[in-house]
């Protein structure tokens, strides 16, 4: 089952939680650029073997362990679906590593950045700040929205509620308990949220100033660099510029 | 009968256990009281009774069923719960069809769901709400529609959580009046709170939880007056037994639990603080 718990950022004293979110973001970013332009096994694997080193420095192998295993029905569908249609393990394989690195590489993002952070990115990039609050307090809302859609469920189902009995119609007609009251609460908090904020002066200031400053250290740098040299050799190998062999 | 035989429950994904080694049995026509802090395992605990919770280790049985072999469904018929937020349970168009929502599920015929939730919502004074949308009620009203949609299809034991937060003085007599009644009709009441007077007022037992082992099990009268549990598990010593412990009696201090207690033993206990 996905758990939302499993993909949120947990505050830690690491060297990668400390790096600057547009380092990180940059890393994630060309991972993800380089896992979908190659289908090499090499290349891949290589690339999913540079996608640890920040899980292990950011400590969080264990969470990102309980992420795969959520995620392990799709890996086992787009193996056998891949299976099924190439005939062919290696490929099949490539593209199970494929889905593993855009995972990984956004688990060693998100994982290890405080929406606070992200947020604080996308204002220094200059986009309005009424966008920036409302993309934190969506990330933010998620575990609770989880939760209460978890507390329906049960208390619908102690009132005798089957979701799973009938045909599809009828199943989806069962679902309506759970998503009015999910919907009314959500749109009460929104309510609430809105009223709390406006009662310490939201809205006051176009743009507001911020407790702290993002600042680019060594690690970043070191970060930046490592990100487009791999991507610079994996580039010229898809090209057909170099020849890397792993396996 | 209720019996929780030596449960163990860990959620998926989570490292420890919210429940560990519950043993406790339940009989017919008790009204047990469940207390402690926030995260004691208390909901966690009455998610077994019907099931929705199935035990990760150890066995849950009610009325001689393993929970285990039963679905949420054939369970509730037995067992009703009434959560702590009636946010999370309110949907239908009106107050009528609100209450008569698990009736309809257990599949009883509609004369008979017309009769039950007309007279479940006199016994309730929800009459006037009859038509009105339950999402435009206020608090305490909804909080009444919730426990209206359970008790209606009289399940042999309820279990409510939490059920005087949001709910005045008249609200909340009410409720002590309707759990009186449903005792007096010999059904099994657990009760989930951290409203100590309210347990005065009703409990027969009560089950002390903290990280999610029982801590203490036993009469109101041992709980109240045992600083030591009450400060563990974060509740507020009642006002009556502080005065009786500063006064230090050498009375039997336990039999002295409400004012009318206290008014009627104030002769000796005056005796008492003079010598």
């Amino acid at each position: 089952m996905l758990r939302p718990e499993n993909f949120i950022y947990r505050p830690k004293d690491t060297v990668i939680h400390r790096l600057d979110p547009r380092s990180k973001f940059y890393y994630a970013f060309l991972m993800l650029v380089l896992a979908i332009l190659t289908i090499d096994f090499n290349l891949l694997l290589l690339l999913l073997l540079f996608t640890l080193f920040p899980i292990l420095l950011g400590k969080i192998l264990k969470q990102v362990l309980k992420a795969i295993q959520s995620s392990l029905f799709f890996l086992a569908l787009i193996f056998i679906i891949n299976f099924i249609f190439s005939l062919n393990v290696i490929l099949a394989l490539a593209l199970v590593i494929r889905f593993l690195i855009l995972i990984i590489s956004f688990l060693a993002f998100s994982l290890t950045t405080s929406i606070d952070d992200i947020a604080l990115s996308f204002y220094k990039l200059r986009f309005p700040y009424d966008f920036v609050l409302a993309l934190t307090l969506a990330y933010r809302f998620i575990p609770t929205l989880f939760k209460d859609a978890v507390n329906i469920v049960d208390a619908q189902r102690s009132r005798g509620l089957e979701t799973q009995k009938g045909n599809l119609i009828k199943r989806v007609k069962n679902f309506m308990p759970v998503i009015i009251p999910l919907l009314v609460v959500a749109i009460r908090r929104a309510l609430n949220v809105a009223e709390a904020m406006e009662s310490r002066c939201f809205g006051a200031s176009k743009r507001p100033t911020n407790y702290y400053e993002l600042k680019i250290k060594f690690g970043d740098i070191l970060l930046f660099v490592a990100s487009t040299i791999l991507f610079i050799i994996v580039l010229a190998e898809i090209l057909g510029l170099v020849k890397i062999a792993i396996v | 009968m209720i019996e929780f035989k030596e449960v163990y429950f860990k959620y998926p994904f989570e490292d420890t256990y919210a429940l560990k080694n519950i043993n406790i049995r339940i009989s017919k026509g008790e009204c047990v009281f469940i207390m402690g802090s926030n995260g004691a395992g208390k909901t966690t605990l009455i998610k077994h009774i019907n099931g929705i919770l199935k035990p990760t280790k150890g066995e849950v049985w009610v009325n001689g069923k393993n929970t285990k072999n039963f679905t949420v469904a054939e369970l509730s018929k037995i067992v009703g719960i009434v959560f702590q937020n009636p946010d999370h349970q309110i949907f239908a168009s009106s107050v009528y069809e609100e209450v008569a929502f698990a009736l309809r599920n257990f599949k009883f015929d509609e004369k008979y769901i017309e009769n039950k939730v007309n007279e479940t919502l006199k016994f309730f004074s929800l009459e006037k709400y009859k038509e009105a949308s339950p999402l435009f009620l206020s608090g305490g009203e909804k909080k009444r529609v919730t426990i209206a949609s359970v008790v209606c299809y009289e399940p042999e034991i309820l279990v409510l959580d939490e059920p005087t937060v949001g709910l005045d003085l008249k609200q909340r007599k009410n409720l002590v009046n309707l759990i009186n009644e449903l005792k007096k009709m010999n059904k099994t009441i657990i009760v989930v709170t951290h409203d100590i007077d309210f347990a005065i007022e009703l409990a027969n037992r009560v089950i002390i939880m903290n990280e999610g082992e029982v801590l203490k099990e036993g009469s109101i009268s041992d709980i109240i007056y045992d600083e030591e549990t009450l400060r563990k598990a974060n509740l507020i010593q009642p006002i009556i037994p502080q005065v009786v412990t500063k006064l230090k009696l050498s009375i039997s201090s336990k039999k002295i639990i409400t004012i009318e207690d206290f008014l009627t033993n104030l002769e000796i206990i005056l005796k008492n603080v003079k010598t």
